[in-house]
């Protein structure tokens, strides 16, 4: 079980205090544009401000000035970022007045899509990337460690049919959901009871909502049941099969 | 002096080709036409002349080709120019094997993928330039295999982008595994058993970098934040690190 403890001394900057959004300029490149409040946050005024953008492998930094005088760069252009339209962002503030980099408030993993443009204070539970580096596989879930929905962009239509066509609901998103909860509860083992809003406890709140059963402990049968029952209330609710199969009469 | 050019479109499906033919058994015939030919090939903004060397490591490919690329500009994203580059130095870069044969990798060893992905930075001559530009000497550790291998330090690091772009963290890394006599890698440096190896070095800044900024760090300011499992690898040892317990 993993639990979350915080020895670092770092405030928290709340997710209501970032707003960054994308845009596309015309030569394709990624640029961000971001938005800071330090309000209710104790912090040093001459603390600096970095801005990092990643997504897997890839990685980009930025110097936006300080508490006091926040600045972000002229160029905030993602060249180094991998092809996608997923990016997460981590703002640091950096106390270096007794020379130690010590980071002394941070707010990490905002996920930010080009789709959904702009975070404040909410962030997307399943975000979904475009991509051609999938080769044959249609899609899958990247843990990032957020999951994030990675579509095969070489499919016909794939924009439209991820938000609209209904075999691709009843085949895709039941079997993402099944294979999130079963990440955050017996792969990474998270404690369900624990507050927050981590990406995994915003998923656990979020799929309660569709069990009657109480959020499992430690035991890992019983998450598996758990998990199933969300997995077939979350259908039911959404009409999977007879939503499925009136599309397929429409079509024939 | 050969004047280096770019694979245009056709020339880089043309260099697919032999990959494919090669690994069905074809032999490859050095300096192919396709190198030379309008057909093929485009010629460069400015003219810059190429010579067919025998490199004796990464690094000393990365070297000379940040010398002779210097004034090129847009060099990091031209497919085009390191498929040329890779298909000229082909020789090396997919040697013979002991069977008398040459068995090429997969296709973005040689032409740069344009996919996203770890795979970007695998291409034979582009990921080792990239890695000389950002750290110069430094990158030594990671770029002394031969020119046809990656090595271990570039699979290590490599899976983490904000790791092999941190300045002062590949100079910490130089200056601990590094043997300045021997030039070459220390002995142990990457053996998982062995007490301040590589990987639990990641794992160790992993864990710092929770609490302090190290992109914005010196890496001798990274190196008085390790713990002693490191300090048998520090030159200085017992002189000006004063490692934490």
């Amino acid at each position: 079980m993993l639990r979350k403890l915080n020895f670092t001394e770092r405030a928290k900057i709340a997710r209501t205090n970032v707003r960054v959004t994308l845009r596309r300029e015309a030569d394709g490149v990624l640029a961000f544009d971001p938005q800071l409040s330090f309000d209710g946050v104790d912090l040093v005024p001459t603390a600096r401000v970095f801005i990092e953008a990643y997504y897997r492998t890839s990685f980009m930094r930025f110097d936006c000035g300080s508490v006091e005088a926040f600045a972000p760069p002229a160029d905030r252009r993602l060249t180094e970022i991998d092809g996608t339209s997923v990016v997460r962002f981590r703002v640091k503030v950096v106390d270096n007045s007794r020379n130690d980099h010590r980071i002394i408030a941070v707010a990490d993993d905002l996920v930010v899509t080009e789709e959904q443009p702009a975070v404040s204070g909410r962030m997307p539970l399943l975000p979904v990337s475009f991509t051609a580096a999938l080769e044959q596989l249609p899609w899958r879930i990247a843990h990032e460690p957020g999951p994030v929905l990675e579509l095969n962009s070489a499919i016909d239509d794939i924009h439209d049919l991820a938000k609209h066509d209904a075999t691709f609901f009843a085949l895709v998103y039941p079997a993402a959901i099944r294979e999130i909860l079963i990440h955050i509860l017996v792969v990474e083992g998270h404690d369900a009871h624990e507050t927050g809003d981590e990406w995994w406890q915003l998923w656990l709140r979020w799929a309660s909502r569709y069990s009657s059963s109480p959020l499992p402990s430690t035991d890992q049968d019983e998450a598996r049941i758990w998990i199933d029952d969300v997995v077939a209330a979350f259908c039911a609710e959404r009409q999977t099969v007879a939503r499925w199969q009136t599309a397929r009469k429409e079509e024939s | 002096m050969t004047k280096l050019r770019a694979l245009n479109a056709k020339g880089i499906d043309e260099f697919r080709g032999y990959l494919q033919q090669i690994r069905d058994g074809a032999e490859f015939r050095s300096s192919p036409a396709v190198l030379y030919l309008d057909e093929y090939t485009t010629r460069l903004p400015r003219a810059i002349s190429i010579e067919p060397r025998a490199f004796a490591s990464k690094f000393d490919a990365a070297s000379y080709l940040a010398g002779i690329l210097a004034e090129l500009p847009g060099t990091e994203d031209n497919v085009g120019l390191w498929s040329w580059l890779a298909l000229f130095y082909f020789e090396q870069l997919s040697p013979v094997d002991a069977d008398g044969r040459r068995r090429p990798r997969e296709d973005y060893h040689y032409i740069p993928s344009t996919q996203s992905g770890w795979h970007r930075d695998r291409h034979l001559l582009a990921g080792p330039w990239k890695l000389f530009v950002l750290h110069h000497e430094c990158s030594r550790l990671l770029l002394h295999p031969p020119v046809h291998q990656h090595g271990r330090f570039v699979y290590d690091l490599g899976f983490r982008r904000d790791l092999i772009a941190n300045r002062g963290l590949i100079e910490a890394i130089d200056v601990l595994y590094w043997d300045v006599k021997r030039r070459r890698p220390k002995r142990g440096a990457t053996t998982a058993n062995h007490p301040g190896n590589l990987r639990r070095l990641i794992t160790v800044i992993q864990q710092l970098d929770f609490n302090y900024d190290l992109h914005g760090m010196r890496a001798d300011e990274i190196l008085q934040l390790l713990p002693n499992e490191f300090a048998s690898w520090h030159p200085a040892r017992g002189k000006q690190m004063v490692l934490h317990s």
